[in-house]
């Protein structure tokens, strides 16, 4: 054959048209015999030559199965040409472009996307444009791929995109792929763990503080109490004196909600049952969120135990109700309920902090003010709140969620601007008859004693303190700054020591370390820690549930004699 | 049914088909049923694609798509088509059927 150069002669002509006739009448004539179902014929050289139809057939086969991979993927993608114009788009884009109302030019196949990126205007044309200069880069090759986090101005809710373009590269034409991916959910579970991680830090922070505080305000109080005792009450500094117990028992307060935030109080778990709790506080509720607020329970009948302080849960739904009085100054509706429920695998794994199991559920609802999304995310922090100043320290919710927490439970709050609130509690569910509360109400008398008691504590002004409380109420006491000193005063002393009561952690050596090489020195002496706070909570949770005995600081002159005179008179 | 013949007998079947065509795919999914019904345990399918294998089709001397051979046992069988009709394909190939 001539090349494309010179045409063909009229002879070559002719015989092309003859070998075309022939070929085709050869092609029909394979076709009957084989009753068209034959796809390709080859010649001897093995070069193959596709039938009638069968190229189209391979053809529309490819576009198929390209668009079934498309259309499989979740996420909205696009096919663009060199010039930004859509060649083709997937079934999730076309959901995609109608969910996100957005109509006319720019979404459609055929239609210019770069147009559309560049020429948006108001909320979310930032990213427009920023989009628009990635996807240039990479048709144009300055960039081989170009990814961007975007929130797309919907008027419903938050939607999160990761926008994705890569090229696209085949024999007949470039361009570049597009695909927006929801990470919605990725961004909600990250903002969880940021505030997880935050409320974290802040409560390490504040246990801190409050262990510091707590020492300075035992010694306020202590001493305080100790000048009062020596006062007639006729006398002028007897009344101010009073004045500072009073402060000093509120910055108590204060300092004993801090610890429960940082979950580093110590706990006395009881197994309850949170119906109970409810009702008998339900006696007391109406009177602190007033006769404008219409108090509703809904509990459920057969509701299973938790394990949890019962102080604390009772704190818990004190705080909740104050704050839901407070969201309804024109009156409403609050209503307390509780459930047995199930989170599994699939819940858990789709909410940051949750895990799978059965749970009591604690819900308080008011229909109140509500909040914004901005007022949610802090509401849990330590003296975080919307109330007016003198209108509490902003320690009620930390506390709730430190409480929480520390019984192994989580708290959810869904809340909307002008639609009330609703905080849900879950609590470990566990088997077992419920324990009855048992308050000790003691008289305001004195409790003395005359025994001989092992003081160890390394807060210089601590030790001295609680020294100067037990010898004011008759007892001998050998003073320790740590457990070495306290091993060589016991080795020395030849008399009989009744009671060891120690700090827990100590320089050198700790209470329990102590406490262990003493009992069998002293098997007969009884043993009493003080704590307030731990940097190893654990330790101090093993003390509480050992059964030995366990003194919170601040305590005043009263708890402590009380409670050394109670294990003085326990029988080993 | 089941065939004549040896019990451990396998026959061994390569069909060349043409990508995505619908004689190929008919080809492969009839050969499939035939083989399922007649030869249960007893076979192997090999498939070549001619336009993905050009060099198989031309040693293995095949001039049209779709193409089945039984190489084994001897002696070698061809049928051209869709296969659609399993007596002829079970004649063709020299593969005696009983009733069961």
């Amino acid at each position: 054959m001539r090349s494309s150069k010179s045409p063909a002669s009229i002879d070559e002509n002719h015989e092309m048209t003859t070998l075309i006739e022939t070929l085709l009448q050869t092609g029909r004539r394979l076709e009957q015999l084989t009753s068209g179902q034959v796809d390709t014929v080859a010649d001897r050289e093995g070069r193959t030559l596709l039938l009638r139809g069968t190229q189209e057939q391979l053809r529309q086969s490819e576009v198929s199965r390209q668009a079934a991979i498309l259309n499989a993927l979740a996420a909205p993608v696009a096919l663009l040409d060199t010039k930004g114009i859509i060649l083709s788009v997937n079934d999730a884009w076309r959901r995609f472009a109608s969910a996100q109302m957005i109509q006319g030019p720019g979404y459609e196949v055929g239609l210019n996307y770069l147009d559309f990126c560049e020429s948006a205007r108001g909320d979310g044309s930032s990213e427009a444009h920023l989009i628009a200069k990635g996807i240039r880069s990479v048709l144009g090759g300055m960039d081989k791929s170009f990814s961007i986090e975007y929130r797309c101005p919907s008027p419903k809710e938050q939607v999160w995109f990761l926008l994705t373009v890569t090229p696209l590269t085949d024999d007949r034409r470039n361009g570049a792929v597009v695909m927006h991916v929801n990470i919605s959910e990725r961004k909600k579970l990250e903002e969880q763990l940021r505030t997880a991680h935050k409320m974290e830090a802040v409560g390490q922070l504040a246990g801190g503080v409050a262990h510091d505080f707590n020492n300075l305000i035992g010694v306020i109080i202590g001493y305080g109490e100790l000048i009062q005792d020596k006062l007639l009450e006729a006398d002028p500094l007897h009344a101010k004196v009073e004045e500072i117990l009073k402060a000093g028992r509120r910055a108590a307060a204060l300092t004993h909600q801090l610890l429960v935030f940082s979950r580093q109080q110590v706990l006395e778990p009881k197994t309850l049952n949170l119906n109970s709790i409810v009702m008998d506080m339900n006696k007391m509720l109406p009177r602190l969120v007033g006769e404008h607020i219409e108090l509703t329970t809904s509990l459920a009948r057969d509701l299973a135990s938790v394990r949890a302080d019962q102080g604390h849960i009772e704190q818990v739904i004190m705080n909740l109700a104050v704050n839901a009085r407070d969201a309804m100054p024109e009156g409403g509706k609050l209503t307390i309920e509780t459930a047995n429920v199930e989170f599994d695998d699939h819940y858990a794994l789709g909410h940051n902090q949750v895990f799978p199991g059965s749970f009591i559920m604690l819900a308080v609802t008011d229909t109140g003010i509500g909040m914004d999304a901005g007022t949610q995310s802090r509401i849990f922090e330590p003296f975080f709140t919307t109330k007016e100043q003198g209108k509490g320290p902003g320690l009620g919710l930390a506390t709730v969620y430190g409480a929480v927490k520390q019984s192994g439970g989580f708290v959810w709050v869904y809340s909307e601007p002008g639609h009330g609130t609703t905080f849900k509690i879950y609590l470990p569910r566990v088997q077992g008859g419920t324990e009855k509360e048992q308050r000790n109400i003691g008289t305001k008398k004195l409790v003395r004693g005359t025994e001989t008691v092992l003081l160890v504590e390394d807060e210089e002004s601590l030790n001295k303190l609680t020294g100067e409380m037990l010898q004011e109420s008759g007892y001998r006491v050998l003073k320790a700054s740590n457990g070495v000193e306290a091993l060589e005063i016991s080795q020395r002393y030849e008399g009989t020591i009744h009671l060891l009561l120690t700090d827990v952690v100590m320089p050198k050596m700790g209470g329990p370390a102590l406490a262990k090489q003493l009992a069998v020195l002293r098997p007969e002496m009884k043993l009493l820690y003080m704590s307030g706070y731990t940097r190893n909570a654990l330790v101090t949770q093993e003390l509480a549930e050992s059964g030995s005995g366990l003194l919170q600081k601040p305590f005043t002159r009263d708890t402590l004699t009380r409670k050394a005179r109670e294990i003085l008179d326990t029988l080993r | 049914m089941k065939p004549q013949g040896k019990k451990n007998v396998t026959f061994k079947f390569t069909l060349y088909i043409a990508g995505d065509t619908v004689n190929s795919w008919q080809a492969v999914s009839n050969l499939t049923s035939i083989c399922k019904i007649h030869l249960p345990d007893h076979y192997e399918i090999e498939l070549v694609d001619v336009l993905r294998n050009p060099k198989r089709a031309l040693k293995d001397r095949i001039l049209m798509t779709p193409t089945l051979i039984k190489f084994s046992p001897t002696p070698v069988g061809r049928v051209i088509g869709t296969l659609n009709q399993a007596l002829p394909v079970l004649q063709a190939l020299g593969i005696g059927i009983s009733n069961p």
